[in-house]
């Protein structure tokens, strides 16, 4: 079997869109092993995974399945949250994904030497970052440098093009306008139909 | 999520989307390629006792640090357009008063909104990102509030000055005389 390289994915979508059920069913659909961040647990579709302590290096070499990480635990003040330290220092070769992501990453990358190391080690450590969010500014402009494929669900946010720091900004607005436009359809049917509507551009 | 909702996940979505998802599944599914890591240590990575918190943009060379405070938030660049528009009203009034003209023929920016492509705009969220300013709702008010009436207090202490002016410089009226005594 061929390989491929580790890569960054962005799952974009408002509330209710099913961001977060997509992703579990990509990865479940991958069987892979994936540890999913979130900063108190919630949404509710992560809770029946067991957590792990990111710290105990041990516990990281799970082989397969998923596994919770509440980033809150490891908050040691408003400006500093160990999460990726512990990340980027005890897994290897799985999933990382990050839902909600906006509560524990900060605005600029550099705020935070291990987030930065992750976008450049990512490769090297053989993790695939998948980033769940509402909007496309809910992640640091420069992780849309490094991102190959993005999952545009509905989303009213305007999407302005110098968030999406990268030549395929106007695939992914012209997805989003697409997009928004099946989902107020599908809204209006009331059949539950908005649920996973979502387009894949790569980048 | 309802349980139907959750089993018809994919069920909803057109033909072209369900075989981008499915590509993206398999190709996610081949092993990822072992990249070896070049053999050095990354200093403050590695040790964790080497910690330190370093400021944004304090390592690397001064191109490199300048290309990463162009990375600015949104907020910042809606403080930016903010700030300028605010800026460019009082420069415009400023100018209006030496000239005696209106100050909207001295505007250069007529919207705060700049869609994000204005040099100047990005230069200045830029900034904002270098120093970490972040606009509260409080310093937004506050700001916008001095920044607004800051004309039209200094318009009415000029005002003030120029009626105090001519109030001294119009001739007093004579003070009426004393009835003389009726002898």
């Amino acid at each position: 079997m061929s390989e491929r390289d580790a890569q960054i994915t962005i799952i974009i979508g408002r509330n209710g869109t099913g961001k977060s059920t997509f992703c579990e069913q990509i990865i479940k659909a991958i069987k892979g092993r994936a540890i999913v961040c979130t900063y108190n647990g919630m949404p509710k579709i992560w809770r029946p995974y067991k957590e792990v302590d990111i710290k105990d290096k041990k516990k990281m070499a799970f082989k397969r399945g998923i596994r919770q990480v509440i980033a809150g635990r490891y908050e040691i003040s408003r400006n500093q949250n160990d999460t990726f330290k512990y990340i980027y220092k005890n897994f290897r070769n799985g999933f990382v994904v990050f839902d909600d992501a906006r509560g524990y990453i900060g605005s600029n990358v550099d705020n935070d030497k291990y987030f930065r190391q992750l976008l450049l080690d990512f490769r090297h450590r053989m993790l695939d970052l998948i980033f769940v969010v509402h909007t496309p500014s809910d992640v640091p402009p420069r992780v849309w440098g490094f991102t190959s494929t993005v999952f545009v669900g509905a989303t009213d946010s305007l999407v302005n093009k110098s968030q999406i720091k990268t030549d395929s900004a106007d695939r992914v607005i012209e997805a989003q306008r697409e997009i928004n436009e099946l989902y107020r359809a599908a809204k209006a049917r009331g059949d539950n139909s908005h649920y996973g509507l979502f387009k894949m551009v790569q980048l | 999520m309802s349980s139907n909702a959750k089993d018809s996940f994919f069920s909803q979505v057109d033909e072209q989307r369900a075989k981008d998802t499915e590509n993206f599944i398999s190709h996610m599914k081949k092993p990822r390629e072992e990249v070896e890591a070049p053999d050095f240590d990354i200093p403050g990575l590695v040790d964790e006792e080497e910690e330190s918190a370093s400021e944004p943009g304090s390592a690397g060379s001064p191109s490199d640090n300048n290309a990463l405070l162009l990375e600015y938030t949104s907020e910042q660049l809606w403080s930016a357009e903010l700030i300028l528009f605010k800026v460019d009203e009082v420069i415009a009034w400023i100018l209006s008063i030496f000239t005696d003209k209106s100050p909207d023929q001295y505007r250069k920016r007529k919207t705060a909104d700049s869609k994000g492509e204005d040099r100047e705009v990005q230069l200045a969220a830029a900034l904002l990102n270098k120093y970490q300013m972040k606009m509260s709702l409080e310093w937004a008010f506050i700001s916008l509030f001095v920044m607004g009436y800051a004309p039209v207090f200094i318009q009415a202490s000029q005002d003030a000055k120029q009626k105090k002016k001519k109030g001294s410089e119009a001739p007093t009226p004579p003070s009426p005389k004393p009835e003389a005594k009726k002898k």
